[in-house]
Parts: C-alpha cells; structure tokens; sequence
C-alpha cells in the first residue's frame, strides 16, 4: 500500500482546533468559498492515484491572490498544516489532503490574464488548464510546450508544483524549461515575485517542481512557441526490443532530435490497436512513434535520414502518416494507450523511472523477468526519446493482496531504475508514493539538506507534511527492511 | 584529469571548524573577481577533466574546473555541443564558473541557457558534505531541484565539484545577416515573423541600429534562410566576441551606449548587463545579492543560510 501518514514515521502533526479554525477562515473568505462537510469533501479524497486517500479537516477554494494570502496567514497563526490541490490528476499521491489541515484547491483562479504574442509569453491564474493556454495561444500560432497526457484536465498550477513533463520533452523541456516568472505566496502570507531574470540563486527552478512544500504558486509566466510549420509522423514496427531500443539510440547518434519518440510493446501497442483501431502493427513486438518538427526543408532531410536509421536498425516495417488526419490517428492510439490497457485488468499502477536510453533494453528485460516471477502483467509504452519509463502494472484490486504485490512490483523496478543510472521519477513526482525510494536515492546527508532549503521557505513544515522528502526516521525503518529482504 | 574532491572537502571543514572563510574561486576569469585580494580561496581550478561522455545519451559529466573551450573541443569532435554559450571571458572561463554565474549567451533565447542545460551535479556545502543531486538523465524530479538552484548562486551556496549537462547536435553550418532597423520593437517584430516560418534562428542582436541574426541549420536551409531573406553577411566570430566582451563596445562605448543580445532580452552597455526586468549588473562588480529587507532578499539569505549555516562561503569580489 501506498503508505498512509504515519506520525510514528513522519512529522507528528499537533491537534487542531477545527472550530477556532472555521471561524478564522469564515473571517477572512466567502462563505462559498468554504466547504466543510463530509459530502463536499469527499471529491477531494484522492488525486490521480487513488491508493491513498484522506479526508482534509475542510476545503478552501479561494478566488483571488489576497484570498490565498489571507488562508495562509490563518494557517500559520494557528499551525495548521496546508495541502495545495489543482485540478487532483497527479499521479504520485502529491495531492492526497492532510486529514489535520485545510486543502486548498485552486480550482476557481483560472484565468489567462495577459499574452502577448510578438514577447510570446502568457500570464495565467493556476487553475488555468494545461491545454486551454495552447488554445488561447494558437489563435496567434502558438503554443506552450509541455504536454503531460492529462493536459485536458490538469492545470497549470499542478503542472508547476510537480514539474510535468509529456511527450515533447527531449526537444522542448519540461515545465521548469518553459516558465519565466511565478508569484508565490509564503505561508506567512507574503507574495514573492520570483523571475528567471532575478540575480542570484535560481529559485525560480528550486520552486518548479517543489511539490507545494515551498509556497503556493497564485500567478505564472509561461514561455510560447510557434506551432511548427511542418510536423512528420512515423510508425515503425521491430520484431525484437532489442531492436527497437537501438533504434532510439542510433537516432540521437544520427543528430536527429525527435520532437517526440514513444515506444510501446505488443501489450499496449495491441491493446491501443483494439481501442483506438490507429493502424498499428499488431504483429511487432515493440513499436516506435516518432515526430519531427520543424521547417519543411530541415523536416524533409531528417525524416529521409530517420528513414534510414531505423531500416539499419532492424525495422521490420515502417509508416508515415500521409496528412493530418492520420497523424492524429498515429498519436490516439498512443493516447489512448493507457485506458486501452487498463480494459484488460480492473486496474493498473503506473511507474515512471527514467533510465539513460543505452539501458532501456536491459531494463524492459528485467520487468519481464520479474513480472513472470510475481505472475503479475506490465504493460510498457513511454517515451523512449529520453529514457521516461511507465510500466503499467495491471492487476485487480479486488483480489487479496493483489495491491501490495503491484506495489512490491513497482518498487523493484524503480530500484533497478536507480541501479541503471536513474532516478525514481522522470515527471510524476515523489509525492507520499515513492517517499521511500528517496532513501534509496538520497543520503541522509542530501536529505537534510532538502528539508533545511524547505525550511528556508516553510520554517515551520505546514506546507504538504509527510511528502516528498522522508524523515530520518522512515529513511532507517525503509533501509533496514529493504536490507532485511535482500538478506 | 585530477579529482581533488577529498581535499577540497577537507579544506571546507577546516575552514568552518576555524570560523575563516573561504571565496570559491575557478580560473578567476571574470572581470571582477580579477579584483579579489585576501580571502582564502576555495580553489577548483585543479578539479578538472571530463568524468563520461557518452554522445547517444546527449549529456557530458565534468569536474568543475574544466575549461570551456575543452569542452567545447570534446563535444565538436562528436559533433555536439552545449547549447548554451555561456561567456568565455578571456577564453579561460570553466564550466564551473560558468554554472555559478549563469549567464547564458546569445543562443539561449533559442536554445535554452544555464539552467537548461543543467541536469545534475555534485557540491560541497558549507558543512563541508559532498552531496549529488538531479542526474544524467534527460528528465529527473526526484527532489528538490538542487542542480539548478545552484545557477547563478555565485559560490554563496556551495562549491560545484561535477556537473552533468545536456548537450545538443552541433548544426551544420551558421550564417550571420545583418539589416538596418529603428528600433528594437521592430527587429523583435521581424524575428518572430522568422521563427513562425520556421527559420532557425540562434542570435539576434541589436545595436547602432543594425540587427545582426545568426541561423543554424544545413546548408540547404541556410541557402532558403539568405535567398528569402536577404541581409548583409558578417562574420560569425561577431558572437564569440560578444559573449568575451571583446566588441569595440566594452573598450570604449559611451555609458549609454546599450547592445541588446538574445531577441532584446540582455542589455549590455560598456559597463554593465541586465537580463530583462532584472536588476543592473556591473560588470566591475559582479552579481549582487539582492539588498535591503525585500521579501525575496529575506529568502535569498534563507537559501544560502541552508546550505551554508556558518556563512563560510563569501563572494570572491567582496573578499
């Protein structure tokens, strides 16, 4: 199970008076703006991985910067633990309320405030949804990069705090990539302007990504770019992983950037076949979905060159989608990929390691070995372009014991990442899920001094208790029984 | 190729159980650490060679004291670069310098800067800890972002011993064009008209009232770049000047006189440099923490408290 607060092993929280706490936010907000029984709080249980849930003491959905500021000034005087919350798609329990604090949810701040589109830059409130700064964009023809597969529904907000990735990130970065400017309020309620032009230590980049233990980000800057004029979209099918691994190698030695190169095995590319009938190879044993972007000409030379690249490679067959609508046809089925594989279990769990490409074939081997030993299916389909793995484990809740199995699974393969050169997480996020891989990761010595830089923003630790970075005390209790289980 | 890690370490501790303090220092290539006096210096000239290089991986590991132009010879013979730019002052600035101060160069508006580059590195803070942080993979969000943190921390946090960093392909070939424009508002009108059409823009400056652009790209693109187009041809060595201060500019420009680099992004003048919104920076006095009782100048000095309690790191130039 993913681990639930656990005061023996992480902070202890002090008793909190709720109704000193009600009036205090009842001063300060809308009574809409406040919700507080069992029934309202119930939506708010869980984020986008649902093996940890919670019920917050109340919610707060604020509308406005002082809003934000006057709930955090509350919070602190009475010291009363804050979990920030966008729109709950997360996948790393980062979101999971705190059952002795207040769960903001900054779901109703969702306006694009301002885009300029000669500096191509937009200000947006968090709430705003990934995809909707991409729709209001491209009346200008632009867009923002990042594109994390639940850009329909996640926000921005969200996408800050865990800095998400997608399937662009090889040529156009992560979020922390394509972000100038945030607004954070402090848990002493100060608004902190804090710019990529700032002199100083960048942190701005220490604040993407930090998970809501700094502050609560209330504004953003975010960098646009023009939608390529050209954009080639390859399917190529390999009978052996081995094969198509090298592929992805051979590309990068070529010079090619991909703009996006996802790779599926015959699990997910059959299962994404069946769902989304996208004209995928149902006889390969792994396939590649490859992207260039760019200007005609460069576009035309790369693709002829990529052509090549794979046929040496070992590819057994190879598509190019003809226009448009096949293209989109190309990418539904990759999208569609994971509900296509959960239609085979009742439910899945999905990792997210990242491994530098030369050990993708080692490593997918390794989840085959020990998937065949636990009798446990995975399903594999990721972005290859720059090593992000998502092994879905599949498996069903409603047998016993079935859980802790996927999650004893998931465990190793993230450990064999570590072991590969990797890390734990490429874009999902450390959360409450993998809380105990980070003293696999991390000494005690790199951990104290993430949780000094988290006190430098949050002196008190109100801010997202019990995530991201382990106690002492929990990094002991992991390491001695992950030694006791190799022993 | 010498890893004085453990020395550098032990030199740190020294320093912090004896209450002295110590400017880190590379090969002191910036104008205004040329200026430091007496302090004791953390020195990483030393700390240097390329730890791995795997070309397919796109990411170069290397101590801290490595020089730029090293670097830059390794990545070319692969063809591959950093795509970064940073300032090679006097053509003796190290990759460790460069990280520290974080300014990245006319190609960053296009390219991606310091920060961008940056995906993992190992440092001694001022408890005298070797710690790792980020990786050598292309995404990595295990953590708090140390590795970019330390961008532009000017040896106020810590010493940088190695650095992993993202490398791109080396372009075929560049060309630079130059055209008259009135103002900067127009040029940064007509380079987003270019990059809209797809051109592969890599520089674009502004001074005297010309706009001089840098594309990078194969020759066949560069062709299409200078038939549509049309344009001056300059020499390419205009932007490695540039980024040494060497452009007839920084020796005798008047105090008003302003070079904007990346699109409009970076003013120079004969004396100073500012980054968009971003406070003045002269160059005979480097980077400053941000003054006064401002709530960002309060979190600065929390950051830096974090990572170095006893305050034994002090900036070079104020030494």
């Amino acid at each position: 199970m993913t681990e639930m607060f656990n005061p023996a092993l992480d902070e202890a929280l002090p008793p909190i008076d709720r109704q000193l706490l009600i009036a205090g936010l009842q001063a300060v907000l809308p009574d809409q703006a406040l919700l507080l029984q069992a029934e309202q709080l119930r939506p708010f249980e869980c984020d986008g991985l649902p093996t940890a849930r919670a019920l917050p003491l109340l919610t707060v959905l604020p509308d406005t910067i002082e809003q934000v500021q006057a709930v955090l000034r509350v919070c602190r005087d009475l010291q009363v633990p804050v979990v920030t919350r966008g729109a709950g798609t997360g996948l790393s329990c980062g979101a999971t309320p705190c059952e002795s604090g207040v769960l903001l949810v900054l779901s109703r701040m969702d306006a694009v405030l301002e885009l300029d589109p000669v500096a191509r830059v937009a200000r947006v409130e968090p709430g705003v949804r990934n995809l909707a700064i991409s729709e209001v964009a491209a009346e200008h023809g632009l867009y923002y990069a990042p594109d994390p597969s639940s850009q329909l529904a996640c926000s921005i907000g969200g996408n800050i705090a865990e800095n998400a990735g997608g399937v662009h990130c090889l040529k156009y970065g992560l979020t922390v990539n394509n972000v100038l400017a945030v607004r954070l309020v402090t848990m002493r309620g100060e608004l902190l302007e804090i710019a990529i032009d700032d002199v100083g230590p960048d942190l701005l980049a220490a604040c993407i990504g930090s998970e809501g233990l700094f502050g609560v980000v209330v504004e953003i800057t975010v960098k646009l770019l023009p939608l390529p004029p050209r954009v080639e979209t390859l399917l190529v099918a390999f009978d052996s992983i081995a094969d198509c691994s090298r592929a992805v190698a051979a590309t990068i030695a070529a010079g090619i950037i991909p703009a996006g190169m996802e790779m599926m095995d015959q699990m997910s590319l059959r299962a994404a076949e069946d769902f989304a009938q996208a004209g995928y190879p149902r006889d390969a044993t792994a396939m590649l979905l490859v992207e260039l972007d760019g200007h005609g000409t460069e576009v035309d030379a790369d693709t002829a060159r990529l052509k090549q690249v794979m046929l040496e490679a070992g590819a057994s067959e190879l598509k190019q989608a003809r226009d448009a609508a096949e293209r989109e046809l190309f990418w539904k089925g990759r999208k569609s990929a994971f509900p296509a594989v959960a239609k085979l279990q009742p439910d899945y769990y999905c990792m997210d390691g990242t491994i530098p490409r030369a050990a993708i074939g080692e490593v997918l081997q390794f989840i085959a070995e020990r998937s065949a030993h636990y009798q446990m299916q995975v399903a594999n389909v990721f972005h290859a372009g720059d090593g992000n793995l998502h092994p879905l484990i599949l498996f069903d809740a409603a047998a016993p014991g079935a859980l802790a199995v996927a999650e004893q699974l998931g465990a190793e393969i993230l450990e064999k990442c570590l072991a590969a050169g990797g890390t734990i997480t490429g874009e999902h996020g450390v959360g409450r899920e993998k809380i105990n891989q980070m003293a696999v990761q991390f000494s005690d010595a790199e951990l104290d001094q993430f949780r000094r830089l988290k006190q430098a923003f949050d002196p008190d630790g109100l801010l997202n208790p019990g995530k991201t970075i382990p106690t002492l005390k929990r990094c002991q209790e992991y390491r001695s029984i992950r030694g006791a289980d190799r022993d | 190729m010498t890893d004085l890690s453990a020395q550098l370490q032990e030199q740190v501790r020294e320093a912090r159980a004896a209450g002295r303090s110590l400017a880190i220092c590379t090969n002191r290539s910036k104008p205004w650490v040329a200026l430091a006096s007496k302090t004791d210096v953390l020195s990483l000239a030393g700390h240097r060679g390329v730890i791995s290089y795997d070309p397919t991986e796109l990411v170069i590991t290397v101590r801290a004291g490595t020089s730029l132009a090293e670097i830059d010879a390794m990545l070319a013979e692969q063809g591959q670069m950093l795509a970064m730019e940073a300032p090679d002052f006097n053509g003796k600035s190290s990759i460790g310098g460069a990280v520290a101060l974080g300014w990245a160069g006319s190609r960053s508006t296009f390219a991606g800067g310091v920060r961008d580059a940056v995906l993992g590195l190992r440092m001694i803070n001022g408890l005298g800890e070797d710690l790792q942080f980020g990786g050598r993979v292309m995404k990595n969000v295990a953590g708090f972002d140390v590795s970019r943190l330390m961008v532009g921390s000017s040896g106020r946090l810590g010493g940088i011993l190695e650095l992993s960093l993202k490398v791109i392909p080396r372009p075929e070939q560049e060309i630079t064009l130059q055209w008259s424009y009135p103002h900067l508002a127009e040029t940064q009108v007509a380079t987003a008209s270019w990059t809209a059409l797809g051109y592969p823009l890599s520089g674009a400056s502004f001074y005297d009232g010309l706009l001089k652009a840098r594309f990078s790209g194969s020759a066949a693109m560069l062709a299409e770049v200078t038939a549509r187009l049309g344009g001056e041809s300059v020499d390419n060595d205009y932007w490695r000047q540039l980024q040494r201060l060497e452009l007839p500019l920084f020796h005798h420009g008047w105090g008003d006189d302003k070079l904007f680099d990346c699109n409009g992004e970076v003013c120079w003048t004969a004396h100073n440099r500012c980054r968009g919104a971003g406070p003045v920076v002269g160059l005979a006095e480097g980077p400053q923490a941000e003054a006064g009782a401002s709530a960002v100048a309060g979190l600065q000095a929390r950051v830096a408290a974090a990572f170095d309690p006893a305050a034994v790191f002090q900036s070079p130039r104020a030494a």
